[in-house]
């Protein structure tokens, strides 16, 4: 997948800017706070809709204005152009999203996944870093460009939870229902919830057994030392399971994880909230720095938690290894080699890391780099010839070369 | 904005307030009657109060109806021991114009939806109970679940189906699947994943 162009218009902190990419390497540089990143997410925009750093769309319209555009225009292998609008009006709030000049009304269905697009950043940091919630939409934003169904589960999944958290608080705090009618409705609701939750857990652990080997090898491409990273799936009904180790079907699942439910259905009742489910499940990154461990299946206690225990340079390896292995596994699941967005990794992670990456740039698609200096432009020659690489400096919302 | 007119203001402030209708379509009809002769105008609001004050609830079926029974209640070409349960009035017109079911309805006037503060007291599950519970007549033998395949039609289709399993009453519900005329490759996953599960045996 090839990005060919974009314009921005009153979006961020450009007034109005037509970009023209180069198939393999952008470059692109400039001081801090002058809109480098702004690119990146404009181009996020056309890939997913949204903005890969989560924000709102009203904090994206340049200030003073009313509405901002993004024009954008794929290229896929068949050289088919996609051309991409996505219109943002503050007020009346308004967001519309035309592909090929008609309007997209399902973006799960149309956008979502179509232009895969892997995206790294400091902030990916927050993956081993971070919070539960943040590792759990690393996963479902990348097995959901690979499976339709798994996104329109987690839509299913959503509005179940919202219902049923409802139908408690409802109880608890206005007294809609007889104690009868809540048990009641609450038994149809975990039916659903369970049915659905199994869907969800059962795809993120075959997913996990797939991404293993994608993980693996990307983690000793990065490593010289003989460790070995391992991601495990965590739920407080299922426990930590391995990955790899067989995994159940979506019944047994879904009875295990409705009688858990029905168990503590007096707790949720109590507490007004839901209290299990894959909303509240989290992945484990672990570590084993055993060299003789390598070949025999290792006892999870031996292989040490990233979130507790490494150091900030393991932190930055596995991040890096867990995106590069998105990448590989995206490319293979659609075919097409991903956009790779890599914003501000050159002083931010190891790098050594990153040098190892641009060693082997060749062996990726489109490339979108953003740094401070220009110097790192030099490097980039040993790789690839004058007319691969677009060089774009940014100053303060315009590109001046 | 300066306007020139009161009433023609608070004619276009209520067309607005319809549903699927905004400010300018509003404007549009607004505009429409005012050239309309008087006649025509007369005609109109007599059929919008009309239906205001003539319809009312079907005693059985809890469909809009001006008469204490409905038409297809008290149809005598009707089988009174199958009972199709829909949301809304409009579904019964959509079952209607297959001509291809030949029993009662109920409408339920809404579905369970907790987030939207509704409850099964909220629509209308009682009189549903009322009329199964009912000895006079026929027997209900099937119980047709013709919700919504959304969420808050699914569980609502669990609730009634744990509701009324004592009853001894046949319960099912339509199939969900590939719509006919289209192709596979067009349906989107979930359809298709119903779909293969809902299969049947040729």
């Amino acid at each position: 997948m090839i990005l060919k162009k974009i314009v921005l218009k009153n979006f961020r902190n450009y007034d109005k800017q037509e970009l023209i990419f180069n198939d393999k390497f952008n470059f692109i540089y400039g001081n801090n706070g002058q809109g480098k990143t702004n690119i990146l997410e404009g181009i996020s925009y056309s890939a997913f809709g949204k903005s890969f750093l989560g924000s709102a769309e009203a904090d994206c319209v340049r200030f003073g204005e009313n509405e901002f555009h993004i024009e954008s225009e794929f290229e896929n292998d068949l050289e088919n152009i996609d051309h991409i609008v996505i219109s943002y009006s503050l007020n009346p709030r308004l967001k519309s999203i035309h592909r090929n000049k008609e309007k997209v009304t399902a973006l799960s269905s149309e956008i979502f996944g179509r232009y895969p697009m892997v995206y790294l950043s400091p902030k990916s940091l927050s993956i081993t870093y971070g919070n539960p919630s943040d590792r759990r939409k690393f996963f479902d934003i990348l097995i959901s460009q690979a499976s339709r169904l798994y996104l329109d589960h987690l839509r299913e999944f959503a509005k179940i939870l919202k219902q049923k958290n409802a139908l408690l608080k409802n109880y608890s705090v206005y007294k809609k229902y007889t104690y009868k009618e809540l048990r009641d409705l609450l038994s149809s609701y975990n039916e659903k919830f369970s049915e659905v939750s199994a869907q969800i857990i059962f795809r993120r652990l075959n997913f996990l057994k797939e991404f293993k080997s994608y993980f693996e090898k990307n983690f000793s491409f990065l490593l010289l030392q003989n460790h070995k990273g391992y991601i495990n799936y965590n739920s407080d009904v299922f426990g930590e399971i391995t990955t790899g180790s067989d995994t159940a079907d979506t019944d047994f699942i879904r009875n295990k994880l409705g009688k858990h439910i029905e168990e503590t259905a007096d707790e949720e009742i109590a507490r007004a909230i839901t209290l299990s489910g894959p909303q509240r499940d989290d992945y484990v990154f672990r570590l084993n720095k055993t060299e003789s461990g390598s070949s025999r299946e290792i006892n999870l206690k031996e292989a040490f938690e990233i979130k507790y225990f490494a150091s900030q340079g393991e932190h930055k390896t596995f991040v890096v290894a867990l995106k590069l292995a998105e990448y590989d596994y995206l490319k293979d699941k659609k075919s097409t080699s991903p956009v790779l967005l890599l914003d501000d990794v050159l002083s931010e992670l190891d790098e050594n890391r990153v040098s190892k990456i641009i060693s082997h740039l060749k062996d990726y698609g489109q490339i979108f780099l953003t740094t401070t200096g220009k110097n790192y432009n030099d490097n980039l020659k040993q790789f690839y010839s004058e007319e691969e690489i677009s060089v774009f400096k940014i100053d303060n919302g315009k590109t001046v070369e | 904005m300066v306007s020139t007119s009161d009433a023609l203001d608070s004619l276009i402030e209520e067309f607005s307030k319809l549903p699927q209708i905004g400010r300018k379509t509003a404007q549009r009809l607004a505009m429409y009657i005012t050239r309309q002769p008087r006649e025509e105008v007369e005609k109109f609001s007599r059929a919008l109060l009309e239906t205001k004050d003539k319809l009312k609830f079907c005693s059985v079926c809890c469909n809009i109806t001006e008469d204490e029974v409905c038409r297809i209640c008290s149809s005598s070409k009707r089988s009174s021991n199958v009972i199709c349960v829909v949301e809304e009035p409009q579904d019964v017109f959509a079952v209607e114009k297959t001509n291809e079911f030949k029993g009662l309805y109920h409408v339920l006037h809404g579905i369970i939806s907790p987030l939207d503060g509704i409850g099964p007291n909220d629509i209308k599950i009682s009189e549903l109970l009322i009329r199964l519970g009912k000895e006079n007549g026929q027997r209900v033998e099937e119980l047709i679940l013709a919700l919504n395949p959304t969420v808050e039609g699914e569980t609502t289709i669990l609730y009634l189906s744990k509701l009324l399993r004592p009853l001894d009453i046949k319960i099912t519900r339509i199939a969900r699947g590939i719509p006919i005329g289209s192709d596979l490759e067009f349906a989107d996953e979930v359809t298709l994943a119903k779909a293969l599960e809902g299969r049947v045996t040729v």
